[in-house]
């Protein structure tokens, strides 16, 4: 198949998973992006962090506390965005959905190393939930800019 | 100095910065940036995706190329909306900034 033909239907392939789900991948992003912040956070709030003596988790030992709050402010900044109905908020939350697929990408990729390869589930997991993110973040600012570039020409 | 410099292209920066241009390409391709600004967008993406592989061979451990590359795609995507994020946090400052890289282009066209 030529590589033109192959994009080409990539990105039908896009268009047809991501059409209409957005608003539920917005949802679980922000809820699983919270989740796994909090677990971090709460460790951090007890005073000692038992999560980074875990095998899986030794490797994000290098991230503090600070990044965390961080990651989770990605997560209520989501749930804002995606509850608020104009194209500022929903460009917005398209963007976020695309950097929080950046995060898991990067988070797949530690996972990777920790646990020596693929040879648990974690990778997939995380490195499927990134590919549905940036998909579905990629979409909303399409259909974002085409409503844009509609309501612009007066149509 | 130049060594130095020359050495910090490992093979996972090489990828990530494949990875991150390619990302950031989608990302330029979607809107319609002046030659100039999508310019900058690519270096960003390619910058940003070498920033993101060096920690994670630095603090992850991570070696393989081909995951480096596959996760600075996604970093490098995030790179090419940058003038999105400009606009939506700041509309008026995305607008202003568009149209100054423009009208420098433009003057150099004219000039050329």
């Amino acid at each position: 198949m030529p590589i033109r033909e192959l994009i080409h239907s990539l990105s039908r392939l896009r268009v047809w998973l991501f059409l209409y789900a957005t608003r539920v991948i917005e949802f679980v992003n922000a809820l699983f992006i919270i989740g796994f912040s909090l677990a971090f956070v709460s460790d951090f709030a007890d005073g000692i962090v038992n999560m980074y003596s875990l095998k899986s988790y030794k490797d994000f030992s290098s991230m503090g506390l600070g990044a965390w709050l961080i990651f989770m402010f990605f997560g209520v900044a989501q749930l804002a965005a995606m509850s608020l109905l104009s194209l500022r908020s929903t460009k917005a939350s398209a963007l976020i959905l695309m950097t929080s697929g950046a995060i898991w990408a990067m988070i797949a990729g530690a996972f990777i190393t920790s646990h020596h390869g693929f040879i648990t589930t974690a990778p997939y997991v995380y490195g499927v939930w990134s590919i549905a993110t940036c998909c579905a973040g990629y979409e909303l600012i399409s259909a974002s800019k085409r409503y844009e570039r509609l309501s612009d020409g007066g149509g | 100095m130049i060594l130095e410099i020359a050495s910090s292209f490992t093979p996972q920066v090489i990828f990530a910065m494949i990875g991150g241009l390619t990302g950031a390409a989608f990302g330029v391709a979607k809107n319609q940036h002046n030659a100039r600004v999508a310019f900058l967008l690519l270096v960003i993406g390619a910058m940003a995706a070498s920033g993101a592989a060096d920690y994670l061979v630095n603090s992850h451990g991570v070696t393989s190329v081909y995951v480096i590359g596959i996760v600075s795609m996604p970093i490098g995507l995030v790179s090419g909306f940058l003038m999105d994020a400009l606009e939506v946090a700041s509309p008026r400052l995305a607008a202003k900034l568009v149209n100054k890289l423009g009208d420098k282009t433009i003057d150099k066209i004219d000039k050329f």
